[in-house]
């Protein structure tokens, strides 16, 4: 530590004098912050100065933790997830966290007290000790972090903004890393936009369309499509779980709920937290609608925590309400639809973000963040207008080692299938199963598509590449993303309601809420927090592309997120930039999720072996056996056998009924010990009908249906369950008329 | 057995001609009986005018008979491509009987010369109730679609021996009748169905 008194430091400690903060020694330098001017408001149209008095509030700086305190915190995080480590599953509060590994007090008062002296008021520091907000006026901040704040025209639009990094106290700058911001460019929401269902579709029913060939996502779609049914149906559907979603509009409590009674979901799952002066509803409904929306259908049992912060002339509110689920540790599950390309954002926010999410982590809490809807080049040059930034980079909020990053996918339903039935349930649902998937690029070339649209993903700028991704990513040296992915095409877009009517809605925006809402899954099945998922995401991976573990992962080996003026990442087998490790199976990823408790409960159905099939239905006996890690556990077996009849025992028998039409019933077997512990396992059983048209008996004309599944591969004519339309179920069906 | 008011009429009658037969003179020799003119009953039909790309139903000359009428079941339209149909006929059942086309075969439908049915088991299937026939001819799968133009099947009905002369209804239900087409859709048709006549 320098003892130089600089000019600066006199003044300090003159200021000093009338205060409380320890002053003495503080080197008042100034320390350049670069890589902290927003491109927007450099490119932007100077309009004019900013009035000095103009209010700069709950800005925000993020302290550094000091590299000893790191090393710590890192080791720390790794632990909690080392089943051989008496820190497994240990979680911190945010204040354990902030005594462990903030900032000392008497460097947290030297700081505090360089900003009073400053003129600003302190808002808060953070229980976690990553940040301290702060407020003030333009005067002040140009004064203390020796900038130009003008008023500058971006877009468009007239925007406040810094010209010139900012700088610190020489003698700060261990402990601090910058400020956030201090600019109000928006974060980009990253959803495609909305677009009206009713003028998408000719007549009704609207979700799905053998006339106009477009199909849309409801959420009955989602659970066939990812395969969450069996889980639902089996009880593990969120209950007991809180998924937070960040959040800087106000929304029509009236849309969430008209959107779950209209889709079947319970009633009842929102809570909105007004984190300051409610904002009202801002140009960013579309966005909180389809991520409260959509975390709720993915884990409609779950209760959706929709946190809302104002923005401020210096502070994104989503920053805000980041900052406030991971300060309150509100959930254990958080998405986050917003971002910006790295080299926008600055190493600041970077920097910031990183801290968060890893004390995030260190609390158990899971982070899903969208990956970005321009492709390669980033999320906030507006992918709709085609100027994008050398070099290829990702979401700065999505790139830290702690957080789940979600790409997003294409249905590749332009030829095979079918996929879509021809019509929907009474909860709006058609399609038929697992869709073949492709990385999403709608760079305006697809149907229903528009703009320059495609997922995020390529490698940071600014982290290095994180321990978990070093088998997957060979070679690289810096944080691949995405890390999964999930549908976010407009082609088969996401169903939303907003200010009561039915919206199409893509993008990020969709693939996270609703990955969020499938790791809700996970924490009620395992009955606890899991904190950062990517290492049981990419352990899992290893072991399917290795060959030696079971099938969680849809892989998707096809597309790009290439955009207009920039190549980008292709998918490929196994791991890449455009999809990450893939999609998911549901039921298999909550089934086979690496769970090593102290209280773990085990369970499989050992009989019947395999899949049963029955033509015009049949009686089955199931046997389940299970284990708990506690031998004095009383386990409780329940059998849902997806028609309405449940069943208690390790040993059932039960009829399947003829049915009307070939019904596949996902058989769930869950096993629960008397502390809440509890392991799922499925087994399907498909009752076939010889009443393939669903016109009341099997005649004649079922012949003709069961000659056209011959051709489609449509697997109502699979009499006899092989997977196959062919001359064995001809036969079948020849034999009873 | 119930004797039905006129049979019993019936019999008191001929009680009474016998009494008086056997109480009248014992040389008596009753007339010869009137033999009546035999004239068999036959069927009568006329082909159905062909439609613009319908499908129409033609005596089959080669195989029909006065009593066991053969239609082919024929398509007009080579545009259309198709695999396979549904076809049902209705016929007055005390008039008419439907039957194999040809004794040895296995159904009550015979294939044409249009489908390619394959090996089997195949798709080729009747049933009858009532007066009412269903068959069905198909290819297995649409992808090797034909031409609908030919004869696509065949199907035969006997006259009834207790039948007596006159116009005879042959119809079809609505909705009895569908084409699978060459993109696996399943199409409804009214087939034409000419003029048919017990005489």
């Amino acid at each position: 530590m320098t003892m130089r008194i600089s000019p600066a430091v006199l003044t300090c400690l003159a200021l000093t004098l009338s205060g409380a903060a320890p002053l003495a020694a503080l080197d008042l330098t100034p320390v350049a912050l670069p890589g902290n001017v927003h491109p927007a408001i450099a490119k932007g149209r100077f309009l004019a100065p900013v009035d000095r008095a103009l209010p700069m509030e709950k800005m925000i700086l993020a302290l550094k933790l000091s590299p000893e305190a790191e090393a710590r915190r890192d080791a720390l995080l790794k632990d909690q997830l080392d089943p051989r480590s008496a820190s497994y599953h240990r979680w911190l509060t945010p204040e354990q966290f902030g005594r462990q590994f903030g900032p000392a007090p008497a460097d947290l008062a030297k700081v505090t007290g360089w900003l009073a002296s400053q003129g600003f008021r302190i808002d808060q520091v953070t229980p976690g000790g990553n940040a301290i907000l702060f407020s003030g006026n333009a005067g002040a901040v140009m004064d203390a972090f020796r900038t130009t704040l003008a008023q500058v025209e971006v877009d468009g639009v007239p925007r406040i903004g810094n010209l010139t990094a900012p700088t610190i106290p020489r003698g700060l700058a261990d402990l601090v890393h910058g400020v956030v911001s201090l600019h109000n460019v928006p974060l980009k929401a990253l959803n495609t936009g909305a677009r009206p269902v009713s003028t998408l579709m000719i007549g009704n029913p609207h979700y799905t369309s053998s006339t106009s060939g477009s199909h849309f996502l409801a959420p009955g779609d989602f659970a066939t499509i990812y395969n969450t049914s069996p889980l639902l149906a089996g009880g593990v559907d969120g209950s007991g779980m809180t998924i937070a979603i960040v959040g800087r509009t106000d929304i029509l409590r009236s849309d969430v709920e008209g959107f779950r009674q209209f889709f079947g979901l319970p009633a009842n799952r929102l809570a909105i937290t007004y984190n300051g002066p409610n904002p009202g509803i801002t140009g960013d409904e579309t966005e909180a609608d389809l991520d409260v929306e959509w975390s709720g259908s993915a884990a409609p049992n779950a209760t959706v925590e929709f946190v809302v912060s104002g923005s401020t002339t210096a502070s994104d509110g989503i920053i805000l309400s980041l900052i406030y689920i991971i300060n309150t540790n509100l959930a254990p599950v958080a998405s986050m639809s917003y971002g910006g390309g790295e080299v926008a954002s600055g190493a600041a926010m970077s920097a910031f973000t990183s801290s968060a999410y890893a004390q995030a982590a260190a609390q158990g809490q899971t982070w899903f963040i969208s990956s970005g809807d321009a492709g390669c080049a980033g999320g906030d040059v507006g992918a709709d207008n085609g100027q994008f930034v050398p070099p290829n980079q990702i979401n700065s909020l999505g790139a830290s080692a702690n957080n789940v990053c979600v790409g997003g996918t294409m249905f590749d339903d332009a030829s095979g299938g079918p996929y879509w039935e021809a019509a929907n349930t009474a909860i709006g649902a058609s399609a038929m199963g697992y869709i073949p998937e492709l990385a999403w690029n709608e760079n305006g070339t697809m149907p229903g598509g528009s703009g320059d649209w495609a997922t995020g993903g390529g490698f940071s700028v600014f982290v290095p590449q994180p321990w978990w991704q070093a088998a997957l990513v060979p070679g690289a040296t810096m944080r691949a993303a995405p890390d999964v992915a999930l549908a976010a095409a407009t082609h088969d877009g996401y169903i939303v309601a907003q200010e009561g009517t039915l919206e199409i809605v893509g993008g990020t925006s969709a693939s996270s809420p609703s990955f969020a809402g499938l790791m809700a899954l996970v924490v009620q099945a395992t009955g606890q927090r899991q904190g950062n998922a990517n290492p049981i995401l990419y352990q899992l991976a290893g072991n399917q592309y290795l060959g030696t573990g079971p099938a969680v992962f849809h892989d998707i080996t096809s597309g790009n997120n290439s955009v207009p003026y920039t190549e980008g990442y292709y998918a490929g087998v196994g791991f890449d930039e455009c999809t990450g490790l893939g999609s998911v199976d549901a039921q298999a990823m909550v089934a086979n999720w690496i769970v090593t408790g102290a209280n773990q409960v085990k369970a499989s159905i050992t009989s019947p072996a395999g899949p049963v099939a029955f033509t015009s239905g049949g009686t089955q006996t199931f046997t389940a056996t299970a284990t708990d890690s506690n031998p004095m556990e009383i386990l409780t077996y329940t059998w849902n056998f997806g028609d309405g009849t449940i069943a208690t025992g390790s040993t059932v028998t039960h009829t399947f009924g003829s049915t009307t039409g070939t019904v596949n019933y996902p058989v769930v077997l869950t096993v629960s010990d008397s502390t809440g512990n509890l392991a799922a396992a499925t087994r399907n059983v498909r009752v076939a009908s010889l009443d393939l048209n669903v016109d009341g008996g099997p005649t004649l004309l079922d012949l003709l249906r069961l000659s056209a599944d011959m051709s489609t591969g449509d697997l109502t004519g699979d009499l006899n369950s092989d997977g196959l339309v062919n001359d064995l179920d001809l036969a079948i069906l020849l034999g009873a008329l | 057995m119930n004797l039905t008011g006129t049979t019993l009429r019936i019999a008191l009658g001929m009680g009474l001609a016998l009494a008086l037969a056997c109480g009248g003179s014992s040389s008596y020799t009753p007339p010869a009986p009137a033999t009546p003119a035999a004239t068999p009953l036959a069927w009568s039909y006329t082909d159905a005018a062909a439609t613009a790309g319908g499908i129409v139903l033609v005596r089959d000359a080669a195989l029909s008979t006065p009593t066991h009428l053969v239609l082919d079941v024929v398509g007009t339209d080579a545009t259309v491509l198709s695999a396979g149909l549904m076809l049902t006929l209705q016929v007055e059942p005390t008039v008419g009987q439907w039957s194999k086309v040809q004794a040895a075969d296995t159904d009550l439908v015979e294939n044409g010369a249009v489908y390619d049915l394959g090996a089997t088991p195949r798709i080729l299937k009747a049933q009858s109730a009532a007066g009412v026939l269903s068959v069905v001819v198909s290819q297995k799968g649409y992808f090797k679609a034909l031409a609908t133009k030919g004869i696509l099947a065949k199907v035969a009905v006997d006259l009834r021996s207790a039948a007596v002369a006159g116009q005879v209804v042959l119809s079809t239900p609505a909705g009895g009748n569908t084409l699978l087409t060459d993109t696996g859709a399943l199409v409804g048709f009214t087939p034409a169905i000419g003029n048919l006549i017990v005489q």
